[in-house]
């Protein structure tokens, strides 16, 4: 009796050496590698947060990105949904979070990035939390009114406005966001006080899109791709693409630079990872964004979704954030919404 | 004559054996991720939406439309047998489903609900059929003086099903409200009642909520009174009689009528037609103080109620591509991915696939009844399984069906508070529903109001100057004096039955 428990004794003792000893060979392995750097990247799976509900546009183009980054790769992109309190949840769990490894990495956009950090003194996640890698895709933001409305071209609501901005409503996700952005674009080009306009905040771009097509607001300040189904369908008419170039989806639709309004917004989604992720694979991130971008596939599937593959590689993206940064603090101090 | 043509040709490509079998999967599909709580339609959707890439763009909507409403069959079983409600839709089957299987009648009430939802399901996709693009116009004439005025008639629930006591309805509706104040605000997107605890920013899941009060809570319950298993006495008949149906009749037809109409309008949801659909079948039936205790017909009008909801939302989504829950934004985004535009061109440029998604509705609906009709009598047996065996499972499937709402160990913290909360509130006849309503209702009656004060230059009086608001204030007073005569009716004949009202 008293030999078969020494026994067990000694068996589990043995036992656990031999796991601490390949416990701890394994790590010695793991330091190993990363100090060799330039290790294998990726050799598992690569999680891609979007700090979105699925769905939208920054759900769709992800996973089109993570469907071709992986089909490149060999290695599964597994995009993961966090979505709510405004960009904040994702991006806690995707930058702060999640490790700087490259296996962690986040569907960015400009609502939160550029404008939560123009829009908020001290904003819960900061540019410097992670780094920008690049940019994949573009969606010019518009102007639009109900079809039945009296407004039958831009200038004729620009003249409009100009008499009666305390009337015009517009709807718009929060007070720092894309649309009151555009909003305030537009009154800044035409000599208007953004402040006397009426925000009439809503909390998606379908259900603010959906009150303009009913006439409860005046003026449209959605994403050409939110106001497409609507424009297509007769209920929308759209006026003018508050972006350089004229949109894909509108053809027709002049840009407000064409008509003498110097404004230029445009929504944009890209790649971030944790800030401290290794050069090698940010630099190994951007190459394969860039390749996918200039595949007719990639570009059709993007267009497919209403959205339009655009690229701005590491250095080029990382200064257009800066420079937007600092125009649009200044612009949301002076619409006095900077909180 | 032509929507006839077309819905006909429509039925020939759904029928097609390859079509057929993807309705049969998605409906299964669904109707499992329904049963289990936290995995609603919205991840299963998201889930398989990648598989859609291999498949042909009316194959895929015609499977992800089956997940959609067969999710809305499967939540039925696990709220009657189990008493999990999945999400908050599924409370109202709770209230009367349960009870009925803790009396035996799990059978029966798990075919009346199965039936309910085929019958309003088909109903609501009739309307579809012939009136879709006429409803959706209607539907862009709800402003938020509308939803407002809309919301308030909904909170008149709270008085029809908030217990013997009106104060304690009344407190439970504003804690409920309270509860649903934490996190970002709706308008400000700044922190409310957060303390400073930044994982509270993104607010408390109605699925928590609902799990624990009602599963969690229910399982402590049992414990405490020592019970042996849900339903003591023999099944008997597992199909509901026809007595039952007939019953049942008129209350699919009033719930699947009112889940229609209000499930054309975006961010209507379920949750919120099956509570107006339960209160108001309370309101006709000449025996309300059976609700609560295992009425039949408090089974048939939520559930009704609830696939009518589903059929209409498809209506926004297809002809003005505006999704009117999150399931449907997800479906949005697979259409989208194949290059489908909804909004009336979708009727126009894409005829054969829209038709063949709207006559798959039809089968995938008489698929689910013939999935579920079967499986009614095993399932009614869950309720006989040893409830020490059983407790245990409905914890299990209580945590981590919480926790796969967000994928958050917060959401099951909360739950199992509430488990504990629960429990002692339904010991002391505290009513559970007013929290849950206010609770969904709160944050959309805050939105409108603002909204409407915003669009109105803040003028108070806007929501009495728009016809359809006003008209809706109107039947909301009416409502509010019905409900009060109706609860000291259903009081009074409490008192005498000996019946405790829930």
């Amino acid at each position: 009796m008293k030999m078969k428990k020494k026994m067990i004794w000694i068996i589990g003792i043995l036992l656990l050496t031999v796991t601490v000893a390949g416990c701890s060979s394994q790590s010695t392995q793991g330091s190993s590698q990363t100090d060799k750097q330039e290790a294998a990247y990726p050799t598992k799976q690569i999680e891609l947060v979007v700090p979105a509900g699925p769905g939208g546009l920054t759900d769709l183009t992800a996973r089109l990105v993570a469907d071709f980054v992986s089909k490149k790769w060999k290695q599964p992109v597994l995009v993961i949904n966090k979505p709510g309190a405004g960009n904040v949840t994702g991006l806690q769990y995707g930058l702060i979070q999640g490790r700087p490894d490259g296996y962690t990495v986040v569907a960015d956009n400009i609502a939160a990035s550029v404008l939560m950090a123009a829009g908020m003194k001290n904003p819960p996640i900061k540019l410097e939390d992670r780094i920008f890698v690049s940019k994949f895709v573009d969606n010019p933001m518009c102007f639009s009114v109900a079809a039945d409305s009296p407004f039958k071209d831009m200038k004729e609501l620009v003249e409009w406005i100009k008499q009666n901005p305390e009337k015009l409503t517009h709807t718009s996700l929060s007070t720092t966001s894309m649309n009151a952005l555009t909003a305030a674009e537009l009154c800044k080009a035409i000599g208007v006080d953004y402040k006397k306009t009426q925000p009439v905040l809503v909390q998606s771009g379908s259900a603010g899109i959906t009150m303009i097509a009913g006439g409860h607001a005046v003026l449209g300040d959605q994403s050409v791709q939110e106001t497409y189904p609507l424009a297509a369908g007769g209920k929308l008419r759209v006026l003018a693409v508050a972006s350089k170039e004229r949109s894909l989806l509108f053809p027709d639709v002049p840009t407000c630079q064409e008509l003498g309004i110097n404004i230029d917004v445009t929504w944009y989604g890209g790649i971030s990872v944790p800030k401290g992720t290794p050069d090698y694979i940010v630099k190994k991130w951007d190459q394969a964004i860039a390749e996918i971008e200039k595949d007719p596939e990639f570009i059709n599937k993007m267009k497919e979704m209403h959205g339009n593959a655009s690229y701005l590689n590491t250095a080029d993206y990382n200064n257009s954030i800066k420079e937007q940064v600092e125009q649009y603090t200044e612009l949301f101090d002076s619409m006095g919404v900077r909180q | 004559m032509e929507t006839l043509h077309l819905l006909l040709s429509g039925f020939a490509t759904a029928l097609q054996p390859d079509n057929l079998l993807m309705a049969a999967i998605g409906a299964f599909v669904g109707t499992l991720v329904g049963a289990l709580p936290g995995l609603g339609p919205t991840s299963a959707i998201a889930i398989l939406l990648p598989l859609t890439a291999v498949l042909s763009p009316t194959k895929a909507i015609i499977m992800l439309a089956g997940i959609y409403y067969g999710a809305m069959y499967g939540g039925a079983s696990s709220a009657i047998l189990l008493g999990i409600p999945g999400d908050a839709a599924a409370v109202a089957t709770c209230l009367d489903g349960h009870p009925m299987a803790k009396q035996g009648r799990g059978g029966p009430a798990l075919g009346t609900a199965a039936f309910s939802s085929f019958a309003a399901g088909t109903m609501g996709v009739i309307a579809l059929v012939f009136f879709g693009p006429l409803f959706a116009d209607q539907a862009l004439k709800f402003g938020p003086p509308e939803y407002f005025a809309l919301m308030l008639l909904a909170l008149t629930v709270v008085i029809g099903l908030g217990g013997a006591s009106i104060s304690k309805a009344l407190a439970m509706g504003f804690f409920g409200y309270l509860l649903s104040l934490i996190g970002l605000g709706t308008m400000t997107n700044m922190p409310r009642l957060t303390f400073g605890y930044a994982p509270l920013w993104g607010g408390l899941d109605v699925i928590s909520l609902v799990i624990g009060l009602f599963a969690i809570s229910e399982v402590l319950n049992g414990i405490e009174e020592k019970k042996v298993a849900i339903s003591m006495g023999n099944i008997g008949s597992v199909f509901p009689t026809l007595n039952d149906l007939r019953k049942s009749a008129k209350t699919i037809v009033r719930g699947g009528t009112l889940g229609f109409f209000m499930g054309l309008l975006p961010g209507v949801s379920a949750a919120i037609t099956t509570f107006l659909a339960y209160d108001l079948e309370k309101k006709c039936s000449k025996t309300p103080e059976r609700f609560g205790h295992g009425a039949i017909e408090g089974v048939a009008a939520p559930e009704s109620a609830n696939n009518a909801t589903s059929s209409a939302g498809f209506i926004t989504l297809f002809a003005l591509g505006i999704p009117g829950s999150p399931p449907l934004a997800v479906l949005l985004g697979g259409l989208m991915i194949y290059g489908l535009t909804p909004g009336p061109m979708l009727f126009q440029q894409n005829p054969d696939f829209v038709w063949a998604v709207i006559a798959s509705m039809f089968i995938g609906n008489a698929v689910c009844l013939v999935l579920n009709l079967p499986l009614v009598g095993l399932w009614a047996k869950l309720t006989q399984v040893p409830f020490g065996i059983l407790a245990p499972i409905i914890l299990l499937i209580s945590i981590v069906g919480t926790y796969t709402i967000r994928n958050d160990m917060l959401d099951v913290l909360v739950a199992l508070i509430f488990g504990i909360l629960g429990y002692f509130l339904k010991k002391f006849h505290w009513p559970l529903v007013p929290l849950i309503i206010c609770f969904i209702l709160g944050p959309m009656l805050e939105k409108s109001l603002l909204q409407s004060f915003a669009m109105a230059f803040e003028n108070p009086f806007i929501f009495f100057q728009r016809p359809i608001s006003l008209t809706l204030i109107v039947v909301t007073g009416v409502l509010l004096i019905i409900s009060i005569i109706l609860r000291r009716r259903t009081n009074s004949r409490i008192a005498s039955s000996g019946l405790e009202e829930v």
